[in-house]
């Protein structure tokens, strides 16, 4: 429709009376692929519009617009009815036939698309379901302006406009002033509406924020919400303090950090491409990642990675800067195997930010999905893995075996086979990690 | 970066059809439900029918929407439209109630049918208790709300229909 990455498209083909509930012909584009394309089986027609009222639907954006701005999946279970209140349009005033499509911030990036769930076959208009597309915030924040612009400038008189005209101006002016944007930002990442998040809650994370910087503070925030959040991080930083495990990361001054400032790629894509300059640059010979070779990554023994027990009940897995070159680390499993994951996981965050704090978790933000696709690529080099499988087409079976030769978890290596297309994506999760 | 308590968003009245959809809590009262279920009453609407002139409804006379129909979407065909009432009223003593208000009248209530379909009800007559209604889709995340409170109400007042209507829900936005 537009050139621009993102727009939504408003026609109306009648202009609503003063007062009166607006109709437009609505439409949602990115990257110049219609996200809002319907069948409709009675009228024999396929069109890429729905028709509904746009001061309604910028309502609900502009009511939602930190949620889906900054908001992230915590993991990639089907979300809680909370979160899917704030960011899939189908929750958008009741009545009409809203497009089945969520917004998720992955920080940085928001990504558009279909909802969890099997579509609705019910009734005779049918939307069809779209790719998942990623696009900059900057790109979000153009195409909603644009769509606000043109609704309050089609229906200034309209049913509601007033309303919407008062939740643009503050949005506005929130955006406008760094420091309210930042409150703003920090209450969206933890799941809260405006206004909707205890003061206290927030003052707790700015006294947070000294020790694991705002970097730090954002992921925490996207990996657990809600009132306990700060506590939680609390605990897991004093797990940090108090762990036995100190491991140093030296090895990953060498990595270029480059391509990862500029985005230059999906975060999978960097993270692979981080884990094959790591085992490049530190002569790691090829194949499975032996414990001797993987523990000299972090200055450390075999017996050392594997001994000190793992923190009972940390919601994700943290590294803290002790002294000198040391950090101090709390990981969540027990299981040695699942340590390697989750140290590998470690040293990818350190590349991603050259920062004193790093967290683990199961999140959908950019830094979390880098670590994860950088952990699969050191301990499994798709390359190897290839030789290992002797065919295109694995079974189950090949993907068990696969993973006991290189000592990580199934889902692991079936992660890396979605990624590189040699197994097919079957969850929106598959597809939101690869985008 | 430093942050700072933005002023509170400023409440501006809109109408029904644009409020947020989300369930008061705590729920009303048993009281404040009987007594809201003995005044609150149903009208159907042409707009959320695709044949209006079944349930002897003037045609829809506004510009073409794409709405949510009773009869396309749940089968809710002219014959049941004497359950309409009582299905209201179902939803009202279940405490699923909106938590905004328009004349002191909550603008979105939920009720829940034998087989399972849940619709949403809008307030037409701020002030009279007047509702229309249609059905929430399998896909709208509203309806987990409303089903997490209607096991409730369920729970602490159990008959055989509301826990027919129950275990259909369940299985029917499941």
């Amino acid at each position: 429709m537009t050139g621009s990455a993102f727009s939504i498209g408003a026609r109306w083909p009648t202009h609503a009376a003063d007062g009166a509930r607006d109709v437009a012909q609505l439409s949602l584009w990115a990257h110049g692929e219609s996200l809002t394309r319907l069948i409709d089986l009675e009228a024999k027609e396929e069109r890429d519009y729905f028709r509904s009222s746009a001061v309604s639907m910028a309502l609900w954006i502009a009511d939602n617009w930190w949620r889906l701005r900054y908001e992230s999946l915590r993991d990639g279970r089907f979300p809680d009815a909370n979160w899917r209140l704030h960011h899939e349009l189908t929750s958008a005033p009741g009545g009409s036939l809203w497009p089945p499509l969520m917004f998720n911030s992955t920080g940085e990036r928001v990504l558009i698309a279909p909802i969890f769930g099997r579509p609705v076959q019910d009734g005779s208009v049918r939307f069809l379901s779209p790719d998942v597309h990623s696009i900059s915030g900057g790109e979000f924040e153009a195409g909603v302006d644009n769509f606000f612009g043109a609704v309050l400038g089609a229906c200034a008189k309209a049913q509601d406009a007033k309303a919407l005209e008062t939740v643009v101006a503050e949005l506005r002016t929130e955006r406008k002033d760094e420091n309210l944007a930042a409150w703003r930002t920090l209450e969206a990442r933890l799941g809260y509406n405006p206004d909707r998040a205890p003061q206290r809650l927030i003052e707790a994370f700015d006294e947070l924020e000294k020790s694991v910087g705002e970097d730090g503070v954002n992921e925490a925030a996207a990996a657990v919400s809600g009132v306990h959040s700060a506590e939680v991080l609390a605990n897991a930083i004093a797990a940090s303090k108090g762990s036995e495990l100190a491991i140093e990361l030296d090895v990953v001054k060498s990595i270029s950090r480059l391509r990862i400032k500029s985005a230059a790629a999906p975060p999978w894509q960097l993270g692979e491409e981080a884990a094959y300059q790591l085992r490049e640059q530190q002569n790691v010979p090829d194949g499975p990642l032996r414990s001797k070779a993987f523990s000299a990554l972090f200055a450390a023994t075999p017996t050392m990675l594997s001994s000190p027990a793992a923190v009972k009940n940390l919601a994700y897995s943290t590294r803290l800067r002790d002294r000198g070159n040391k950090h101090k680390v709390a990981l969540q499993s027990v299981n040695v195997r699942d340590r390697r994951f989750e140290l590998a996981c470690v040293l990818g965050d350190a590349i991603w930010a050259n920062s004193d704090f790093g967290l683990v978790s199961k999140a959908k933000t950019d830094r979390q999905k880098f670590q994860r696709a950088f952990a699969q690529n050191l301990l499994v080099p798709y390359d190897d893995l290839k030789q290992q499988l002797k065919t295109s087409d694995p079974t189950n079976e090949d993907i068990d075996r696969c993973a006991v030769t290189f000592h990580v978890n199934a889902g692991v290596i079936r992660r890396l086979l979605i990624l590189k297309k040699v197994i097919r994506q079957e969850t929106l999760e598959e597809q939101l990690e690869a985008a | 970066m430093p942050r700072k308590k933005p002023p509170s968003r400023r409440a501006i009245e809109r109408s029904a059809e644009s409020d947020p959809r989300e369930l008061r809590t705590p729920a009303p009262t048993t009281g404040e439900c009987s007594q809201f279920a003995a005044t609150a009453s149903f009208a159907p609407y042409s707009k959320h029918k695709k044949h209006p002139s079944a349930y002897k409804l003037q045609p829809y006379e506004g510009q073409d929407e794409d709405p949510t129909y009773c009869d396309d979407h749940a089968k809710f065909g002219p014959e049941d439209m004497t359950r309409a009432n009582d299905l209201l009223k179902r939803g009202i003593l279940a405490g699923l109630w909106g938590d905004k208000l328009a004349k002191g009248n909550p603008s979105l209530l939920w009720t829940i049918d034998d087989n399972g379909w849940i619709y949403e009800a809008r307030i037409t007559n701020p002030g009279y208790g007047g509702y229309h209604a249609y059905p929430v889709l399998k896909n709208e995340a509203i309806a987990r709300k409303v089903l997490a409170r209607y096991r409730e109400h369920v729970e602490n007042a159990p008959t055989e229909k509301l826990q027919t209507a129950l275990t259909n829900a369940l299985d029917r936005y499941s």
